[in-house]
């Protein structure tokens, strides 16, 4: 049996059931937002078995052998939740379940939250991206403006984002944002050498690769479209050399899926900003016509 | 030593308290908010930590001892209540790359869920223990629509594993299981919990966290971190203000 984890119209999530029916896998979609009508049992001992129950659908925990996750919190998800308590917490106690019988079960989680985590903190998991062979760009994260200066002084052209998994667009920092520095003292802020060049985006899936060229002129692509830029995606092939890194890289983090951000500089070297262990990938599917949702399911029904 | 705790962690504020003249040196998130900070991929040597009231380069610390979960909105009643969440996670962020790189003991070594060792739920703590060949009692829980009230089992009896060592475990067996639980963990300061005493006693579950306030505990943790190592002088950057 195949775990589906999500809400209803999560667009991957979609895909891969769509997948699912037309190779005829079983699979059990636990849909967060029904929250009212679904029960959980779970016993660990020796074994892990339990149930679990929603409308009069039941899957038995000991014979699943794949879980895609794409949840959410269950109580912003579980319509009512925000006006009734014990709905709520009834809501909080399945996603504890859940992540409990996650934690302990022989069956493949794409991809288990140990291994998720490790996306945030970027500083944290760029290390580890560099100690599998891809260029990361020099990073600064600092309360001190002296440093920034410093910083921007030996690269030129630099940007700041986040630190940790909550998004936020990639900006470059201008002279005009000088005057902001004194509000470095109130939180870590990172910075990164600006590094030119061309965006790709690499799924892996299992042993199966899937690369995405995305032209843009944006400092961040994500948000081009908002601001009245341009962004062409389309299906590309990389260097196999890219290829297996990606793969090593994507193992070493224990993701089954990932979605890789690289960079290819003007000088031909290739730079791994981020792995995204949940990827919405129909973004980049649906624009390069590549099947990542039937890579995934078939990923799941392999077990 | 710096010890990394939230700003109510009582027994990591005495525990600074009485080795403040070794060089132990309170961090807590505040410290955070303040001028000086600096961390550089790829260059751990680099790294800058402020904490009580000084700056200096992590690696010339004696290590650090961490007690703090991760960084929440409550830690940080300095910021904007709006922007409490977002910097709260960046800081946890932050303190997980600076730990993870830090070339100095850090114990419990940070993992990417929790800034002070394994954060497992009961289930994989006795999964763990069952691996290691201990007896585990089933542990039953549920989400039911009409009643999600959780009775967890209370401990009858706990031991404590500080490195190689094991404190207050009531007989051999129980002592055995703690180790290894630990050493399967990869938890060098654990607290370990049983359903019983005896020698047929199982693990219930485990807190990376352990008892400051008991003179065998904390003479085990300074022992650990070889305290005449972190009582060596430190490099202090240069006066500035901290600002913040």
């Amino acid at each position: 049996m195949i775990v589906l984890w999500g809400v209803e119209d999560d667009a991957p999530l979609a895909v891969v059931r769509s997948a699912l029916r037309r190779i005829g896998a079983h699979f059990f979609f636990l849909d967060q937002s029904r929250s009212r009508e679904t029960e959980i049992d779970l016993a660990v001992g020796d074994g892990v078995t339990g149930e679990i129950r929603l409308g009069g659908a039941r899957c038995d925990l000991a014979s699943v052998a794949a879980i895609y996750l794409r949840c959410h919190n269950a109580r912003a998800v579980t319509p009512g939740a925000n006006r009734d308590e014990a709905l709520a917490r009834h809501a909080d106690r399945l996603d504890q379940i859940m992540s409990a019988f996650l934690d302990v079960t022989a069956a493949r989680v794409v991809n288990p939250a140990e291994a998720m985590a490790t996306n945030g903190s970027k500083p944290y998991q760029s290390a580890i991206i560099a100690a599998h062979g891809f260029a990361v760009p020099n990073t600064l994260i600092t309360t001190d403006p002296d440093e920034v200066a410093a910083f921007a002084a030996r690269h030129g052209e630099i940007i700041y984002k986040s630190i940790s998994g909550v998004r936020s667009i990639v900006n470059r920092f201008q002279p005009e944002h000088a005057g902001r520095l004194k509000d470095l003292v109130w939180c870590p802020t990172q910075f990164q050498q600006y590094l030119p060049g061309r965006d790709y985006r690499v799924h892996v899936v299992g042993d199966a690769v899937f690369a995405t060229e995305i032209v843009c002129d944006a400092d961040d692509y994500r948000y081009a479209a908002r601001r009245g830029e341009d962004v062409i995606i389309q299906a590309t092939l990389i260097p196999f050399f890219v290829a297996d890194r990606c793969r090593a890289l994507a193992a070493a983090l224990g993701f089954a899926l990932a979605g890789i951000d690289l960079r290819l500089t003007p000088q031909g070297e290739w730079y791994c900003f981020e792995v995204n262990p949940s990827p919405a990938f129909t973004y980049y599917a649906d624009a390069g016509g590549q099947p990542i949702g039937e890579a995934v399911a078939e990923l799941l029904a392999a077990g | 030593m710096i010890v990394l705790a939230s700003a109510w962690d009582d027994a990591a504020r005495d525990f600074v308290a009485r080795h403040a003249l070794a060089g132990v040196s309170l961090l807590v998130p505040r410290d955070l908010s303040r001028s000086g900070w600096r961390y550089r991929s790829g260059d751990p040597a680099a790294t800058i930590m402020v904490a009580g009231g000084r700056r200096f380069l992590l690696n010339e610390s004696g290590g650090v001892l961490t007690r703090l979960p991760a960084v929440t909105d409550a830690d940080l009643p300095h910021i904007a209540a709006a922007d409490r969440a977002y910097v709260a996670a960046e800081l946890t962020a932050f303190l997980l790359a600076v730990l993870a790189s830090a070339t100095v003991p850090v114990l419990n070594a940070p993992t990417p869920q929790r800034l002070c060792g394994p954060a497992w739920q009961d289930a994989k703590w006795r999964r763990a223990a069952h691996r290691c060949g201990f007896a585990v009692k089933e542990a039953r829980s549920h989400a039911l629509i009409v009643d999600d009230a959780v009775e967890e089992e209370p401990p009858r009896a706990t031991a404590t594993v500080v490195g190689d060592t094991c404190i207050g475990a009531p007989n051999p067996v129980l002592s055995a299981a703690a180790r290894a639980v630990a050493k399967a963990a990869g938890a060098a300061l654990l607290t370990v919990e049983f359903d019983d005493p005896g020698p047929d006693g199982t693990v219930l579950r485990a807190r990376p966290l352990v008892d400051l306030s008991d003179p065998l505990v904390e003479e085990a943790v300074l022992r650990l971190f070889r305290m005449t190592d972190a009582g060596r002088p430190r490099t202090e950057l240069d006066d500035r203000s901290l600002g913040g």
